[in-house]
């Protein structure tokens, strides 16, 4: 009993995590999460922050920098200079500055130049013209030059800034801690106008469970995910359960012809391999004609999955039936003139109902393994990504040959959390039952 | 006895018959789809760009069901459905699945010079390597531990009662890429994927080059099922235990051992073979899965290029070789018909269970 109320714990847990989430994830992430121009500043696959406690050299922590001083000039071209602050105090030096900033552009792009100001000399690490189709502007020295925003398309060129490309400006200029000054220059040509400049600085940790390849939170990444993945295990698992046994308990009760053509019926669904029949399925049943993902609704992915997996319950259902019916009980019910719907209903269910909430909880950690195994086939059931594909998704991008654990474990232990607690219920149900006995 | 294995093996034939059907009824839906998919932009264009699209009006129908309706009358065009079932089920019996399909950058495919029969029958010989493998060492392994776990407050028993019921909800994948990262990439022991170094090794060695590529893949796949098979296989001898002859055993001043390994297994052995071959049923979809993850070229990982999604610049375009995918899924049944067709007959030779029924 005590661990069935640690499990009972856990999954009330997992049930308020996933209520909460809407509080959890911020608005903006969730608005933004096919938007690559949102990522532009985030680092791209780095351990989560908690990180620093365990290492020697610190990590930078992400920051964003607000402008301290801002100077305007005009001697026959517009010159905004803005002075930022940077005060520098870990081993390992940032991945990234990004620059970025909101500008409505009148007729020409301005050039944008981004210094890094010591005592005698002013380094130069940026030189470069806006090139954007869009009016907002996200920029970012060094590597990223390229990016989207909504649905237009901002992309410039760094013609000029081709070296940085090569070699990676950072550990050259961070290499002792203290308050560095950063001078961002921007030369308009016209009326062009700028605001909301901030300079980001990308650091090498970031979030409670780091970063994926593509600068997603994995910690929101796994919340929002977590949502389908319970919905889809939870219906897939009762629909299945509950088929098999009314199934296994009308082809035990009855027996006879029906019960051998039943039987054959259940067989012949086993004899598919449970996987590439699947797979068949998934792709014939999903409705994209024009585009050509492999998208499916909740309800016919998992009445699919329960269709390929009921048997194996109605066989066990049907052979308690059929250790049930020899009772003397139901000898006497029948003759006493009672229905075969009544017997089924009143005298045979009933004995099946705490096997039949054991199976659902046993059943239900091997369909998240399963579901775990479609997303390497790009199987997407409902509304976007569950605990499986995301992690189907970790070995493609080579996570694990890229030393990322975050991205690997965390999804892992999550569903090895859940299996042990739906399982550890459905063997304490199971054992009571048995007691009862 | 001879006349229900009779029986037995008629009912198995029935089966195998209806599944070969439904194969090759899949097969030509699937070929209908594939077709569908990647045909439709041609006829979206065709109906967009001809002004007068009078049978439409005249069916009653929208662009899209217009466009699917096209794209059907094309495909059956090559023959009607019955025509093409024949077909495919002639070509299923002689292994002519047709050519591998490739893909380009722009999301284009076309037909290789490559046979999938060739490929086919490169892969299953490997998968067959894995599957047995792991499925020795489970079992064998299995059916010790179990006997060890049968006292339930033993350290055994109380592994194998928490691991056996666990062990079903983690996936045999996620432990392989813990392998891999410990053994693979942070210790160098034992390779990351592939199953032969390159060169090939020779001799006597290139056998055991395969061997030792082949530790990381059957330690996943044991590792998580070991712990299950070994909690049924103690389930079933607990179940023995209570029997009258274990009594009469012990009475007559037997070692414990003894009864547990000469009278319990010899009694159990059916029950424990049964699940044997169950397991092993759910087990090849995970193996599949184990493959691709060790680049193990079986045919899991023709199953996985079958099905790949390639981004094109700016779509994202699903790439799916009808024929492999068929020539991997009729091997794959094979596979999986055969250990069915074991579990059966076990089921079946049993005497206890003819007197059941």
């Amino acid at each position: 009993m005590k661990m069935m109320r640690v499990s009972v714990a856990i999954l009330i847990i997992f049930l308020a995590i996933v209520m909460l989430t809407p509080v959890i994830i911020p608005k903006e992430y969730m608005e933004n999460k096919d938007n690559i121009a949102y990522f532009v500043d985030v680092p791209k696959g780095v351990p989560p922050q908690w990180i620093n406690i365990f290492t020697f050299n610190d990590r930078t922590k992400q920051e964003t920098l607000k402008p301290m001083e801002v100077k305007e000039s005009n001697e026959g071209v517009k010159k905004i200079s803005y002075t930022f602050e940077y005060d520098y105090k870990y081993d390992i030096p940032p991945q990234d500055l990004v620059l970025e900033l909101w500008a409505e552009i009148d007729r020409e792009y301005p050039v944008v130049v981004i210094q890094i100001v010591t005592e005698d000399e002013k380094i130069e690490i940026y030189k470069d013209r806006f090139k954007s189709t869009s009016l907002q502007g996200k920029y970012s020295t060094g590597k990223y030059s390229f990016a989207i925003l909504g649905k237009r398309r901002l992309y410039s060129r760094t013609d000029r800034s081709i070296t940085y490309e090569f070699f990676d400006p950072m550990p050259v200029l961070f290499i002792e801690k203290g308050v560095y000054k950063i001078l961002v220059e921007i030369y308009m040509f016209d009326n062009t106008t700028i605001d909301k400049q901030k300079i980001t600085v990308m650091g090498n940790i970031y979030g409670l469970l780091g970063t994926d390849t593509s600068g997603k939170n994995v910690f929101y990444e796994l919340l929002y995910s977590s949502k389908n993945t319970l919905i889809i295990i939870f219906l897939a698992s009762v629909l299945s359960v509950f088929f098999g046994m009314i199934y296994g308990v009308i082809s035990g009760y009855v027996g006879g012809k029906l019960d051998a053509v039943m039987q054959g019926i259940a067989t012949l669904v086993m004899a598919f391999p449970i996987l590439p029949t699947f797979i068949f399925l998934i792709w014939y049943f999903s409705t994209s004609l024009k585009g050509y993902v492999m998208e499916i609704s909740l309800l016919k992915f998992s009445l699919i999955l329960s269709l390929l997996t009921w048997p194996l319950y109605a066989k066990t259902a049907r052979s308690m039936t059929l250790h049930i019916k020899t009772s003397e009980y139901i000898t006497v019910a029948r003759g006493l003139g009672a229905s075969t719907k009544r017997i089924i209903t009143k005298h045979i269910l009933p004995h099946l109902y705490p096997f039949t909430i054991a199976s659902i909880s046993i059943n239900i950690p091997k369909i998240l393994v399963f579901i775990s195994l479609l997303g390497f086939f790009n199987i997407l059931p409902g509304w976007g990504s569950n605990w499986g594909s995301f992690l189907a998704e970790a070995y493609k991008e080579g996570a694990i040959l890229k030393g990322m654990w975050w991205w690997v474990l965390s999804p892992g232990a999550l569903i090895a959390i859940l299996a042990i607690a739906f399982v550890t219920l459905g063997k304490e149900i199971e054992e009571g039952y048995n007691i009862k006995k | 006895m001879r006349k229900k294995l009779g029986k037995q093996m008629t009912y198995i034939l029935i089966i195998f018959v209806l599944v070969i059907l439904i194969l090759a009824f899949a097969s030509v839906k699937l070929k209908e789809k594939a077709f569908i998919q990647k045909n439709t932009s041609k006829y979206y264009w065709g109906i967009y760009t001809d002004e007068n699209n009078e049978e439409m009006e005249e069916l009653e129908m929208n662009v899209d069901e217009y466009a699917l309706f096209l794209a059907k009358k094309d495909f059956y065009s090559r023959g009607s459905f019955l025509e093409q079932f024949y077909d495919t089920l002639k070509d299923m019996f002689t292994l002519d699945f047709g050519n591998v399909r490739a893909y380009g950058e722009h999301g284009g495919s076309w037909e290789t010079d490559v046979l999938v029969r060739d490929e086919v029958l490169k892969a299953f010989p490997k998968t067959l390597m894995i599957l047995c493998a792991s499925q020795i060492v489970i079992i064998i392994g299995g059916v010790l531990i179990g006997l060890k776990s049968i006292r339930p407050k033993s350290i055994w028993g109380k592994i194998v009662g928490y691991l056996g019921p666990v062990s079903s909800g983690i996936p045999a994948w996620w432990i392989a890429g813990i392998l891999v990262f410990v053994f693979a990439f942070h210790y160098k022991i034992f390779p990351v994927s592939g199953y032969k170094t390159l060169p090939p090794k020779l001799g006597v060695a290139y056998y055991f080059d395969i061997l030792y590529h082949m530790v990381l893949p059957v330690a996943s796949l044991v590792l998580t099922s070991i712990w299950g098979f070994a909690y049924i296989c103690r389930n079933i001898a607990l179940k023995e235990m209570e029997e009258e002859y274990v009594t009469t055993a012990r009475a007559k001043g037997l070692p414990e051992k003894k009864i547990l390994y000469k009278h319990v297994l010899k009694a159990s052995a059916p029950g424990i073979t049964t699940m044997a071959t169950y397991s092993l049923l759910e087990f090849i979809s995970s193996c599949l899965v184990v493959e691709i993850i060790f680049s193990w070229k079986g045919l899991g990982n023709l199953l996985y290029n079958s099905f790949q999604l390639i981004w094109t610049g700016d779509s994202v375009v699903l790439h799916t070789d009808v024929n492999s995918f068929m020539g991997a899924c009729f091997f794959i049944v094979l596979l999986y018909l055969v250990s069915f067709i074991i579990m059966e007959l076990v089921y079946s030779t049993d005497p206890r269970m003819q007197v059941v029924k």
